[in-house]
């Protein structure tokens, strides 16, 4: 009679949710169930843009902001932002610099 | 309370989903945990979690879902904010917290979730970005 619902595991990473166990083994007959899996799959996807943007504040923190004022003015504003622009084409200049690299053989 | 600028406000008609912490409805959040049921329901386990007569309602369980997620999203920020803000502003550690420290304590919490607020729109409108390009 009870339709476990398997706890949901919270990380630095997001929201890890097993979406298979969802409903038990009849799981599948129940159209509530690929309702939850819709709305779960929305929060996981809220979750790791959170957990993105504590990433950047990791790095873009310590690079743009010197010290705390009453206020962040408009070049400490601008340094974020362009900080998080940055970390993304870094990040796929890299992705990519090393498929290349695989694709020859390296590594 | 700063509101993360890609968070969409979803109401579920009972609970607000708050900002950066918690939804605006703890008192709901543990009435669940208490396991509320009406006669002739099992109670316990099942409509702990939003499992009435065997049936799934998956308003409820979202909703506490949502909340286990603005905590963990809550202690996350904490203890990054601290860990920056202690590097920041404390110098050499003395005896105990002088008025300036505090004052810089104060400020660097203000600033950092200012900085956050900053970052998560610059994020969202880069992923607009990417999305309408494809």
């Amino acid at each position: 009679p009870f339709l476990p619902v398997p706890p949901a595991k919270v990380t630095a990473a997001g929201l890890s949710f097993p979406m298979a166990e969802l409903g038990g083994p009849d799981g599948g007959r129940d159209p509530a169930v690929s309702e939850l899996q819709r709305l779960v799959a929305a929060e996981q996807q809220r979750a790791q843009f959170t957990a993105q943007v504590h990433n950047f504040m990791e790095v873009c923190w310590d690079k743009c902001v010197d010290k705390p004022g009453s206020k962040l003015d408009s070049r400490t504003e601008g340094c974020l932002a362009s900080c998080v622009d940055r970390f993304i084409d870094t990040t796929l200049s890299i992705t990519n610099r090393f498929a290349q690299i695989v694709q020859k053989g390296g590594h | 309370m700063p509101r993360g600028g890609s968070r969409s406000a979803m109401h579920s008609g009972r609970c607000r989903p708050g900002s950066l912490l918690v939804p605006w409805c703890p008192a709901r959040a543990l009435q669940f945990r208490a396991g509320s049921g009406g006669a002739g329901m099992e109670g316990g386990f099942g409509s702990e979690f939003g499992a009435a007569g065997g049936k799934l309602d998956p308003g409820l369980i979202m909703e506490q879902v949502k909340v286990q997620i603005a905590v963990a999203n809550a202690q996350e920020l904490l203890q990054r904010m601290t860990d920056k803000c202690f590097r920041k502003c404390i110098g050499k550690p003395g005896s105990s917290l002088d008025n300036s420290e505090q004052k810089c304590i104060a400020m660097c919490m203000d600033r950092y979730m200012d900085a956050w607020n900053t970052v998560s729109r610059a994020y969202n409108s880069r992923l607009q970005r990417e999305r309408a390009n494809m």
